[in-house]
């Protein structure tokens, strides 16, 4: 062992080289079940709390609490926390529906709004009071702030009476109807909380008609159900949230076998028992994941495994070389043949045994690192039985490499070794195995591209460029010695002795040229995963963009008098920043099969992203444009009167005069003003319209009980409202025939408006039950609309006009000026409008729609802070950054860039791994290099010999490999996968030459400094003094 | 003290050797016909090229000769396996080469070098192992004792490597130019620890040199030219040949009576030249 040791110090370049290249031939190899596993933990995590709220165990069951121990029996009938791995805590609620209104408001016969009536454990912890404080005791309940602005008189201090809920006179109570003093008002901290488990405690919305409105939850004390009287029926809800944080993938089994005992646990429907949860749904997609995220990675990883292990041969095979004295001695002093192989790979073996442990911690370590900057935060690193079984196979390798690469030394003979100049001839057989293994490549190529396609990618295709560049490498460097030979008689005739050298010396040298091969291969491998990494990078981006349509957007609730466009206009008065947008779900019957989206067209091209549409923001914005319109015409008043002549009147009852309005938080608002009578008459209605409103339009509204068709001529001489006891004119352009339009869409009425001297004129006909009536036309119809391609039914049964129909009946005409691929945020199943437009003509919109605020690339810091100030209640929603982390974390993603990481470590590698072969080859070339000294050629022309000679190799290296590794990314990246889902959102695959040329630039200048100094230690070394030494 | 082996003798027959490069032969020995008796010391005499560096090989089996027989002792060594070649060089034939680089480890010790060279001996003749330190001692190289080759003078290595030869007590040494990179003090003690090996031990020494002081001081010298060795009678009548530089050797006996320095007169004749003393009182 001490000569062992004293021979490793000895040869200590060599040694260290052997045990660097071994450490990452053996990290390389344990690199991918420990990144296999990371990222399938860093999968997990990312599912679970992007779907909490779904993966969390829900149970509901409806009883009468009779006692204050109901509540807590039934609390019971759930799973005790904790018992299922990942489900730690449970929160408990109990709900009854009800309405309330202010004692005075129930006498005079109004019960008042509809709510929820709540005791949800912790509730206090999770909402901001804004006013008062939070719940503390019987008796008490806290309302929304936007309850309280409600126009309802529900305010701090004031008394509920709550409508269906009674309080317990049994125990000496006081008996009747239940009473609550609202103590405080709150808002929510977080509406995307998992905590809330998308109950509908926030669902405040007006009634429709004569129903009433709806309000939030008022949420009470836990003592508060004890005054109820028993027993009381309340839907008992029992939440257990997950803990992501607390689950591994060695607990997913227990997870779903625990949550599969569950399904069949107290199921009693007809008793309104449930249960849901989706963690098994979860779990089942997070699978598919983890399995092409392992497959990536051990593709990824076996590359740069093999790459290593080439360099490890190489490196044992200058190492073995560097020991041919000593083994030729060994056979001098007759040892067999057994003992001197054990003496020839002692210490490579030593030193890969060595680097085992080593090789493990590293590989252990630049994972960490990688995924710390790549996966969930958090994400362990944990090393398995994959991982150990993985680390002795590259083991094995290594001691297999090692084997191989001193099988040539091991076997020369003593007088062989002893001989100067190697007598190894370059056998034609190696030619035409290289050329073999090029055509098993470009082979493999073919079958991969077939097997692989845009349409169904498979992550087996990430060895196709693997397989392109080696095959290139192999055939291209074959070839660099048939280019450069007809360059010696060139270099011969000329004085420039150095050309000559470097020439000759290429066209002759077979070790340089493998050395040169497989740092091709490594260049090649590394150019593919930086062009493949950008494509790949573009692509999310495109996708993120186009999923959530500006950089950021805000999540919006406002109160019932606060219009959410005029808010964010109050915000962002110049439209730079701010834009507000709704999506709704038509109802039934309607020819949009997908989701709308309402968009504030002048400000889409400022606020909204292009990229990834096909289309610019500017070019969609003019497509959704509505034509230049009469502006609305607003009143304040408490009545209206019209003066309408009638020319002509269908028999029989006769439709009433119907004045619609719209306002803020109401915007369907009817008022009666009699039946029309045969001649010039006026006809008046009170309308609540004190605070503002808009005439939308009059209807001939059809009596009761009656069917037949209504046809008629009426001409609508005047319009009057009255304000502060004044009648005043009202201007509605009754004299521009423009102005005003047929109000309903249905095919079963017909109104023809004209104007005239007396005023507007309206021939009607309405059938089928309908009704006619005119509309004042400041909202375009039809209404231009773009679709993307599964946005809107096509085919001969489409029903036209398209119309697109809301809640309350109303249906507004659109017309497709464009169809696109995708639309920003509705992707392939969407239609998009002008959102004042489309609000204007349904009036159940505001009421579906989900409002939010897309906030533009100039938005500044504070601009949530800014939309609060103009009245709306505001939170963070999704980013396109956060949409793009999510994405770059999904594992095709993690796959691709494991592999510009290992591709570019293997390049630096190989580029190790040539320095080292130089170095130890130089002894040889140095007593070429003293004869030519000696001959009275000078050192500066032998460097420049010996630097062209390096650059001729290195350069061919880097020739070959960034064009092949830069095909091979154009021609594979349309086959290898890059989401785990499916998108619509078109991908592109031409990648950018940008970071291709940057790497090639630095690896060039990396090449050439390894060929300078390699030369001048070639040169210092090969002094004239080394001929002295004799046979 | 461990038992050592009594010289090996060696006896060729028609040895011939022809070498092929680049299709081209060339004939290193031509029917040598060479004896050596056990315990001798002979130093193989002749200019770069005649041929003795490849006897030497051939003696020591890492060559196998074209044509003719080698015999070590009772043992035809043309016969032999390349494994019976390996177990013959570690167990009975000792090999001193030019370079003391392929001689010795570089990064070992002086002990750690002998025994490195005694290792193919371990699974034989463990009782017959002489412990480093007792070899340096009896061959006079105390002092090298726990040094480290590197830190050796070539003279020193040199030394060493005859040490490192004797390492298995072999029958044989063979030493390939020992002393050609040495000052002449170096040589010396190098020569005399070869002829001291003969002397103590036993051992049939045979040494290359072209340098005729290095052989007078062998019991016998056998000159190599062209591929013939010729070891005739010393006494009457003996071949001598003519150098590159024009130099005649003398053979070694004829030293003491024509030391270095002495003018001969040369007298042409019409088939022979004739060299005699200036000085009247010697023929």
């Amino acid at each position: 062992m001490g000569l062992l040791l004293r021979a490793l110090w000895w040869r200590r370049g060599l040694s260290v080289a052997t045990l660097i290249v071994a450490v990452i031939t053996i990290g390389a190899g344990s690199l991918g079940p420990l990144y296999g596993r990371a990222a399938d933990e860093s999968t997990l995590r990312d599912a679970l709390i992007d779907s909490a709220g779904p993966a969390s165990l829900h149970f509901t069951f409806t009883r009468d609490l009779q006692t204050e121990g109901d509540l807590d029996t039934a609390a019971a009938l759930g799973p005790k926390p904790g018992s299922i791995r990942g489900f730690p805590t449970l929160v408990v609620a109990a709900e009854a529906k009800t309405r309330a209104a202010l004692p005075t408001q129930v006498a005079a016969g109004n019960s008042g709004p509809r709510s929820k009536f709540v005791w949800r454990q912790d509730i206090c912890a999770h909402v901001r009071i804004v006013s008062g404080h939070c719940v503390s005791g019987a008796g008490q309940a806290i309302i929304s702030e936007r309850t309280a602005q409600g126009g309802y008189g529900w305010k701090p201090g004031a008394t509920l009476e709550l409508d269906s809920l009674y309080r317990d006179s049994t125990s000496g109570g006081q008996g009747g109807s239940e009473q609550l003093l609202i103590v405080g008002t709150y808002r929510q901290r977080d509406t995307t909380d998992p905590y809330w488990y998308s109950h509908d405690y926030f669902d405040a919305h007006p009634g429709h008609g004569d129903d009433p409105d709806t309000v939030d939850a008022m949420f009470v004390d836990r003592e508060e159900l004890g005054n109820l009287s028993k027993p009381t029926r309340m839907q008992v809800q029992l939440d257990y949230p997950i803990a992501p944080s607390q689950l591994r993938l060695a607990d997913v089994g227990l997870v779903q076998s625990g949550v599969a005992a569950l399904q069949s646990f107290r199921s009693d429907a007809s008793n309104g028992d449930t249960f849901t949860t989706s963690v098994s749904q979860v779990l089942t997609t997070i699978k598919s994941q983890q399995h092409q995220v392992n497959l990536s990675t051990l593709l990824v990883s076996l590359q740069l495994a093999v790459l290593a292990w080439l360099v490890l041969f190489q490196v044992i095979a200058d190492a073995a070389e560097a020991k041919g004295p000593e083994i030729a001695l060994a056979k001098l002093r007759g040892l067999g043949p057994v003992a001197t192989v054990r003496f020839g790979l002692a210490e490579s073996v030593l030193l890969v045994a060595a680097a085992t442990p080593l090789g493990l911690a590293a590989g252990w370590l630049a994972v960490r690192i990688f995924a710390s900057a790549v996966l969930a935060p958090n994400t362990p690193v944990v090393i398995t039985q994959p991982t150990l079984l993985a680390v002795l196979v590259a083991l094995a390798g290594s001691l297999v490499a090692a084997l191989a690469a001193s099988r040539r030394t091991l076997q020369r003979s003593v007088l062989e070794q002893w001989r100067r100049t190697p007598g190894h001839r370059p056998s034609r057989w190696m030619l035409v195995l290289d050329v073999l293994l090029a055509a098993a490549a470009v082979a493999g190529l073919v079958l991969l591209r077939r097997s692989s396609t845009a349409q169904n990618p498979q992550p087996a295709s990430l060895l196709a460029p693997a397989l392109l560049v080696f095959a290139v490498a192999l055939l291209g460097i074959r070839l660099l010695p048939l280019i450069l030979r007809p360059l010696l008689p060139a270099t011969r005739g000329s004085a420039r002795i150095g050309f000559f050298l470097a020439v000759r010396q290429v066209v002759r040298r077979p070790a340089g040229l493998r050395l040169a091969a497989l740092l091709a291969v490594a260049v090649g491998l590394a150019t593919f995963a930086i062009a493949g990494e950008g494509v790949a990078q573009a692509n999310r981006i495109a996708r993120a963009e186009v999923e959530i349509g500006a950089p950021r957007t805000a999540l919006v609730q406002f109160e019932p008098d606060h219009d959410p466009i005029a808010a964010t206009h109050r915000a962002d008065p110049d439209g730079q920043w701010a834009m507000a947008t709704a999506s709704f779900l038509p109802d039934g019957g309607g020819s949009v099969t997908g989701t709308v989206l309402g968009v504030d067209t002048k400000r889409l091209a400022a606020v909204g992203y292009s990229g990834g549409l096909g289309i610019s923001t500017t070019e969609l914005a003019r497509d959704l444009l509505p034509p230049t319109v009469p502006p609305p015409v607003p009143l304040t008043a408490t009545a209206l009167r019209v003066q309408i002549s009638s020319v002509t009147l269908p028999s029989g009852p006769k439709p009433s005069v119907q004045f619609n309005l719209r306002r803020a938080g109401q915007p369907y608002l009817t008022a009666d003003a009699g039946a029309l009578v045969p001649g010039t008459h006026t006809y008046t209605a009170n309308v609540p319209c004190s605070a503002g409103c808009t005439l939308v339009g009059l209807t001939w509204n059809r009596p009761l009980d009656t069917f037949g068709p209504l046809t008629g001529t009426v001409t609508v001489n005047s319009l009057q409202f009255q304000h502060g006891g004044q009648w005043n004119p009202l201007e509605a352009g009754l004299a521009n025939g423009n102005d005003w339009r047929q109000a309903s869409q249905a095919g079963n009425v017909s109104d023809q408006v004209s104007a005239g001297p007396n005023g507007l004129t309206d021939r009607f006909s309405a059938d089928s039950g309908a009704s006619a009536g005119i509309a004042h036309n400041d909202s375009p119809s039809p209404l231009p609309a773009v679709a993307s391609r599964q946005g809107v039914a096509s085919g001969p049964d489409v029903v036209k006009p398209l119309a697109m129909t809301d809640t309350s009946g109303a249906s507004a005409r659109y017309e497709l000026t464009r169809t696109v691929n995708v639309l920003p945020s509705v992707l392939d199943q969407g239609v998009m409008v002008d959102l004042a437009a489309i609000r204007s003509q349904l009036p159940a919109f505001d009421d579906s729609a989900q409002w939010s605020i897309w906030l533009g690339p100039k938005a500044p810091a504070d601009a949530l802070a800014r939309l609060t100030a103009a009245g709306l209640t505001v939170q963070p929603g999704p980013s396109e950054a956060k949409r793009q982390t999510e994405l770059s974390r999904q594992g095709p993603a993690l796959a691709l860039r494991l592999l510009v990481v290992c591709a570019i470590a293997g390049s630096v590698l190989a580029v190790g791994g040539t320095a080292i072969a130089i170095a130890a080859t130089g002894r040889r070339r140095t007593f070429e290099l003293a004869s030519l000294r000696a001959l009275g050629i000078g050192r500066r022309t032998l460097f420049t010999g010996s630097t062209v000679e390096q650059l001729l190799l290195l350069g061919a290296a880097l020739v070959l490999g960034v064009p092949s590794g830069y095909f091979a990314a154009r021609l594979s990246m349309p086959a290898i996968p890059e989401f785990a889902d499916a998108t619509p959102v078109g991908q592109h695959y031409a990648p950018h030459l940008g970071g291709v040329l940057e790497f090639a630039l630095l690896f060039a200048v990396l090449l050439a400094l390894t060929a300078v100094v390699a030369a001048r230690a070639l040169i210092a070394a090969a002094a004239p003094a080394r001929l002295r030494e004799a046979e | 003290m461990a038992s050592l082996q009594t010289g090996l003798a060696i006896e060729c027959r028609d040895l011939t050797h022809v070498y092929e490069l680049d299709g081209q032969e060339q004939t290193a020995l031509d029917n040598v016909e060479f004896s050596v008796a056990a315990g001798e010391s002979v130093a193989l005499l002749g200019p770069s090229g005649s041929g003795k560096s490849t006897l030497l090989t051939l003696l020591a089996g890492l060559l196998r000769p074209t044509s003719g027989r080698i015999y070590l002792g009772a043992d035809d060594i043309t016969q032999m396996s390349e494994a019976e070649l390996l177990r013959l060089r570690g167990q009975r034939v000792g090999v001193v080469v030019q370079n003391p680089s392929r001689n010795l480890l570089p990064y070992g010790t002086a002990e750690q070098n002998i025994a490195f060279a005694q290792r193919a001996l371990r699974g034989y003749r463990r009782a017959d192992l002489q412990p480093a330190d007792e070899l340096l001692y009896r061959l006079g190289l105390e002092e090298l004792s726990g040094q480290r080759v590197s830190a050796m003078s070539g003279g020193e290595q040199q030394r060493l490597s005859v040490a490192v030869g004797m390492a298995g007590s072999p029958g044989l040494l063979l030493a390939d130019e020992p002393t050609s990179q040495l000052d002449t003090a170096n040589r010396d003690r190098v020569v005399a620890l070869l002829t001291r090996i003969t002397e103590a031990f036993g051992t049939t020494v045979v040494a290359v040199t072209h340098d005729p002081t290095v052989a007078r001081a062998f019991g016998r010298t056998v000159t190599i030219t062209e591929g013939r060795a010729d070891d005739r009678d010393q006494h009457r009548e003996q071949l001598s040949y003519v150098t590159a530089d024009g130099m005649v050797p003398l053979p070694a006996d004829l030293l003491d009576r024509f030391p270095p320095g002495t003018r001969l007169r040369v007298v042409r004749k019409p088939t022979s030249v004739e060299f005699s003393s200036e000085r009247q009182d010697q023929p």
